[in-house]
């Protein structure tokens, strides 16, 4: 249900500013005006980014992962931030600037290499040919299909040089003397020799290239080394996560917004109407001067607070997925939580199936501890899970297997979708035509209570009339569940008039002229096939009961034909088809069930009455990444 | 092999066939969009993946109708059914529908998947949004499945 939420001010004094934040942050009472915490810029602060880069550093490095590994605190714990915390992830920045560093030094080394590397020939260092004054080197890189011709000319041209292969191609260094430098520069020409620059170098470069090898041996055993003090601090991981998330409701504490007087400090916000005193009771006891101001006269929208039962919770996060109820409307959880809950069920509707999903998301919710909204769709599964369990007693499975083949003396009371796919079929469409009429009783509560009695009798009780008289009348025709009966059927034939009657002649209440009046008349009519498109959807619970049940059944079939082949052996690939199969089947069963249980609440339940676009009522709270629970001290 | 179980097995074939088809070009349009999304939100794949498997069950209906015509015609246990060739032809129209339906619907499904896909890589909250426009186009291969097993149940 939706509890009404009132717009005050509090009046605090500064100084006790801090210890009415935590216990407000605490207790969730308070939402804070226009203080988003989710995307705000105080998750920018320098301490949290680093932070965060160093727990990606440690999780990298974290090998021997427990996936079952949560982190509890207790109030005192979080509240409080202790000095040395930071060390740690100081010294973790620090061993990965110095990693940093010896990379970058590597990295140089290398470059340097690669340069060094075609002129390694060379016997004497660039730094002394550069030196000599008397005369020019110069080096050149010649295609290596020339080398003979080059050899010749040099040594006709009699010129001190030096020469080597690397990477398909000569490296030439040569004395430049003035005499024969035309000849030269000829001879250069015809091999396509480029000119190239000596790289700096004091050393001869094969010297070089040794020492700067040693160098880099040695860097990247000191890199090692830190890489082995940085996994020594991995065990530090949960303190450093814890400290972020204490980083992170410090500056929430820091960043609330208020406006501030001489003596005062006003902070504007929504409260709970039910939790007023609560409130007053937590303020009393945490400050020693506040006021509560009621602001009456505000046209701001307030935002929508729910409250619902431990059952009805979990689903609200469907809902909100789709649109947050706003203040005006009735909250529509209570109700279609129970619709979502049985059309999962169906869908899955295999006891086995249902089994696994129960344990599967208690074990999750116990040892993962997850927050948030994932927790409550884990809770929607959990909770959805004994619906599965319930549908496949009626239709007598598990994991694909019928009851009558385990146990061939059972009663055929069964109901299957392999086996009566048209019964099913009008189950379901029972079904949605009941679902589609509790969303218009919705819709007509709402107009009534708006005023609009007229605009309730064409839109909703008319069709309530149409669906609930057309189910009896179409009962009474098959005379399936009772002898077909003439007054019956008249009866029904007449309340069905009724509503048409409501359609033509109340839907054109708001029209000027006669034209338009019979125009929206007929026009209402109209939306019986829209009705009749929502009724034919509810067919998907059908379809989707049957193909997870066939291909449970498929997979246990093919397991069944090939464990006796090979003597023996097949019974080995018999257990992996059931395994991966079985867990394939049940994974494409379970995101059938939650998308399209999500769609006939969003299309055709919610269609016909829901209006959403509220927000939510999010006190002032702790604000967790990391920490899984805070736990009572 | 009587002609009759022979067009059964061409429905059973058509039946799989065009729906693994459709579930595969849905697939790939989708998965094209996730790498996308998840090589600059890496943090997003579990909504992204979910949306991604959306077009994969137009596959898996074809595959039910193809595993029940071969069921029901006998083909399964090895020892066919002495069907009479209008029965063959009534196993073939079932795959013929429920192929084409689940073709369409399958192929378009990805594409809707891909840009609900993309909408959820700007803002990761719509994601569940976007499943619902997805799963609009899904109705169509689920109507195609429930003809089909309408037909099956009266050949």
């Amino acid at each position: 249900m939706i509890v009404p939420v009132k717009r005050i001010n509090l009046v605090l004094l500064p100084e006790e500013k801090n210890a009415v934040f935590l216990a407000l942050q605490k207790e969730e009472l308070f939402m804070i005006k226009g203080f988003n915490v989710e995307n705000h810029s105080l998750f920018n602060s320098d301490q949290l980014v680093k932070t965060k880069k160093v727990i990606k550093i440690l999780e990298a490095e974290n090998k021997k992962k427990n996936p079952f590994e949560t982190i509890s605190v207790d109030y005192q714990t979080i509240d409080n931030i202790q000095h040395n915390e930071f060390k740690v992830i100081d010294e973790v920045i620090d061993i990965e600037n110095k990693k940093a560093d010896f990379k970058d030094k590597i990295q140089r080394l290398n470059d340097q290499i690669s340069t060094f590397i075609p002129f390694a020939f060379l016997s004497i260092s660039q730094e002394k040919l550069s030196e000599n004054e008397l005369i020019t080197f110069k080096a050149y890189k010649i295609p290596l299909e020339k080398k003979e011709f080059i050899s010749n000319a040099l040594l006709n041209l009699g010129l001190e040089h030096e020469m080597g292969e690397f990477d398909k191609a000569i490296y030439l260094v040569v004395a430049m003397i003035e005499e024969v430098s035309q000849d030269l520069a000829i001879a250069l020409q015809a091999v396509d020799a480029e000119e190239v620059q000596l790289p700096s170098s004091a050393l001869k470069y094969s010297d070089a290239i040794e020492a700067h090898k040693k160098n880099i041996e040695k860097f990247t055993a000191e890199m090692g080394k830190l890489d082995e003090q940085i996994k020594g601090l991995v065990k530090d991981l949960p303190q450093i996560k814890t400290y972020y998330d204490k980083e992170v409701n410090r500056l929430v504490r820091e960043h609330v917004p208020f406006k501030q007087s001489n003596h005062f400090i006003v902070l504007e916000g929504y409260v709970r109407e039910d939790q007023m005193s609560k409130l007053e009771q937590v303020l009393a006891s945490h400050a020693t001067t506040y006021e509560i101001e009621p602001v009456n006269d505000t046209k701001e929208t307030l935002p929508t607070a729910l409250k619902n039962n431990k059952f009805v919770k979990p689903f609200e996060t469907i809902t909100d997925s789709f649109s947050v109820p706003n203040t005006k409307e009735i909250d529509p959880n209570p109700i279609m939580s129970v619709w979502y809950w049985i059309f999962f069920g169906i869908m899955i509707a295999d006891i086995g199936y249902g089994l696994v999903l129960l344990v599967g998301s208690i074990l999750f919710i116990k040892l993962k501890k997850p927050r948030g909204n994932f927790k409550k769709l884990l809770q929607v599964f959990m909770y959805s899970s004994i619906s599965a369990i319930l549908f496949g007693l009626v239709t007598g499975s598990v994991f694909g297997i019928g009851f009558r083949e385990i146990i061939p003396s059972l009663p055929d009371i069964f109901i299957s979708p392999q086996d009566d796919p048209l019964t099913v079929l009008i189950a379901s469409l029972v079904l949605g035509a009941l679902h589609i009429v509790t969303a218009l009783v919705l819709k007509a509560i709402l107009m009534f209570k708006e005023g609009d009695v007229l605009g309730a009798l064409a839109e909703a009780v008319s069709w309530i009339l149409i669906l609930l008289a057309g189910l009896v009348f179409v009962a009474d025709m098959s005379s399936i569940i009772w002898p077909s009966n003439v007054i019956i059927s008249y009866i029904t034939l007449g309340f069905i008039g009724l509503g048409v009657v409501f359609i033509v002649f109340l839907s054109g209440r708001g029209s000027k002229n006669a034209f338009g009046w019979i125009l929206k008349g007929f026009g209402g009519i109209y939306g019986a096939t829209s009705y009749l498109s929502d009724l034919l959807s509810y067919s998907r619970l059908l379809a989707l009961a049957l193909s997870g049940g066939v291909i449970a059944f498929t997979m246990n079939l093919l397991a069944g034909m090939i464990a006796p082949a090979l003597y023996g052996v097949g019974i080995i690939f018999a257990i992996l088809i059931i395994i991966v199969g079985h867990v394939f089947n049940f994974a494409m069963s379970l995101l059938s069930a939650y998308v399209h249980g999500g769609r006939l609440q969003y299309l055709e339940f919610y269609g016909k009455f829901f209006q959403g676009g509220g927000y939510a009522f999010k006190p002032l709270g702790y604000h967790l990444d990391y920490i899984n629970e805070i736990k009572e001290n | 092999m009587e002609m009759g179980v022979a067009l059964a097995a061409l429905g059973a074939a058509l039946a799989i066939g065009l729906s693994g088809a459709g579930s595969a070009i849905g697939l790939a349009m989708a998965g094209k969009a996730s790498t996308g999304v998840i090589s600059e939100k890496p943090e997003l794949f579990g909504k992204v993946f979910v949306l991604q498997a959306l077009p994969a069950t137009q596959g898996i209906y074809g595959f039910l109708i193809a595993i029940l015509i071969l069921l029901n015609v006998g083909l399964l246990g090895g020892n066919p059914l002495p069907l009479t060739e209008p029965q063959g032809w009534a196993y073939l129209a079932v795959g013929i529908g429920m192929g084409i339906s689940n073709l369409a619907s399958g192929a378009f499904q990805g594409m809707m998947s891909g840009s609900s896909i993309l909408m959820t890589g700007k803002d990761a909250s719509l994601s569940t949004r976007g499943m619902t426009m997805t799963v609009m186009i899904e109705t169509y291969a689920i109507l195609g499945l429930l003809v089909s097993i309408l037909i099956l149940t009266g050949i």
